[in-house]
């Protein structure tokens, strides 16, 4: 009966152990990187690089896979009999682990491709940012620059150099259509208002008060920029 | 008539769009309407010199250079959104680390073969950044760290972090998620 009980009693006894600082700033980083995921996902337009909250995250997950690489190599030694209690407790901590490890690289992976995906969607509208006005991270921005070198040499080789140079360029924003995919700014989000006392904003016709704590679903160019939650 | 070449092109857009795997690269189609576009611009050019820029008055000689203006624009266009939907269906398959087949990669014209190759390589330069996340792996969110797996095809040894497991076709096996990951997207395993 002891043995049933042991690692569950552990499991109760770590259940009220209050998290160290360290422990709560990590356990914070996962969820303010979900939140960023989220909004990213929602929004039009490429939001400003959460590379702080990302640097945390991967750090942790860092620290986790040490964690999981530890434990399964006192597995695999044999000090401990994978049978016995030591090591069902061990299986038990891996299994919880590891669950946390793959949503916290999940999360990360989401963030990072759902950025990737909307920068390959508005490639030559990106790289006319200037640097100051980029919400691209470094490593972003020098992956745009080798994806638009690479794409432009496949149209170039594929048609573009047997037409009239004049009909080369892949900017031309005269003419009925632009060539420059721009991201629709006036796509509706929803979206939670996170503090107290802000202005009204106008969105179309329509003036709206935007109540701390509402739910609203507004044209992203109305709330841009604003203390809001995009969810 | 004009405008009839690309029409084509854009009806092979939509006809790829449907497909599994990317259709055999229109040259000639391509080559016909880079030669219209081109017959054409040179058609705009001459009328533009003899109507004397915009000033003229000659009502039927602007209405031709509009015209032909239009076509040019317009096959411009088709030709970039065909390539643009091949080179997307490219992109996808570099993402899902999808190695295509033989026969897929002799539909692909050379500059087509140079991208897939290059961009592959940018991708897999991003994701170095980026080793933990493992950027090119599932983006369903993950359910179970272990899961019943069975073999579709016979792969030999598999190296994983808890071991080697031997690939034979329709056996069964209790693994980690992550370490199959690669090979569910490959086809030799599927999720049960």
């Amino acid at each position: 009966m002891s043995r049933i009980r042991d690692p569950i009693d552990s499991i109760i006894a770590g259940l009220g152990k209050k998290p160290d600082a360290s422990e709560q700033a990590a356990n914070r980083a996962v969820i303010e990187l979900k939140k960023a995921w989220v909004a990213e996902r929602m929004a039009p337009t490429v939001l400003p690089y959460a590379g702080d909250t990302l640097e945390t995250v991967m750090s942790q997950i860092r620290g986790l896979i040490e964690f999981v690489e530890e434990k399964s190599l006192l597995l695999h030694e044999g000090d401990i009999t994978s049978s016995g209690q030591d090591g069902e407790n061990i299986k038990l901590q891996l299994l919880v682990v590891e669950t946390e490890l793959e949503r916290a690289k999940f999360v990360a992976r989401g963030y990072l491709r759902a950025r990737l995906a909307k920068i390959d969607q508005s490639a030559i509208y990106w790289s006319t940012q200037t640097p100051l006005d980029t919400p691209l991270s470094p490593k972003e921005q020098e992956y745009l620059q080798r994806r638009l070198i690479i794409k432009e040499k496949l149209y170039d080789s594929s048609f573009l150099l047997s037409l009239h140079s004049d009909l080369q360029n892949l900017n031309d924003t005269d003419g009925a259509v632009s060539m420059v995919d721009e991201p629709d700014l006036d796509k509706p989000v929803a979206i939670k208002v996170t503090k107290p006392g802000l202005d009204p904003v106008v969105c179309g016709n329509d003036t709206v008060l935007l109540e701390h704590g509402g739910l609203y679903m507004l044209r992203y160019s109305a709330i841009a920029g604003l203390p809001v939650d995009i969810v | 008539m004009y405008g009839v070449l690309a029409d084509k092109l854009v009806q092979d857009a939509r006809r790829t769009a449907n497909l599994e795997t990317l259709p055999l690269y229109p040259t000639d189609l391509v080559r016909a309407v880079v030669r219209e576009t081109q017959d054409q611009y040179q058609r705009a050019l001459a009328y533009h010199d003899s109507t004397d820029g915009l000033s003229s008055q000659d009502r039927v000689a602007m209405c031709a250079l509009f015209v032909a203006q239009l076509c040019v624009r317009r096959n411009k266009r088709c030709l970039l959104a065909h390539e643009n939907l091949r080179a997307s269906r490219l992109d996808q398959a570099v993402w899902a680390e999808q190695e295509l087949s033989a026969e897929t990669m002799s539909n692909l014209s050379a500059p087509e073969q140079v991208y897939l190759r290059e961009y592959t390589e940018l991708v897999s330069d991003y994701k170095g950044e980026w080793t933990e996340v493992d950027l090119t792996g599932s983006l369903d969110p993950p359910k179970e760290i272990y899961v019943e797996v069975r073999v579709l095809q016979d792969a030999g040894e598999v190296q994983t972090e808890y071991g080697v497991f031997n690939l034979t076709k329709d056996s069964q096996f209790f693994v980690r998620q992550a370490d199959v990951q690669r090979l569910i997207q490959q086809g030799f395993v599927q999720l049960i």
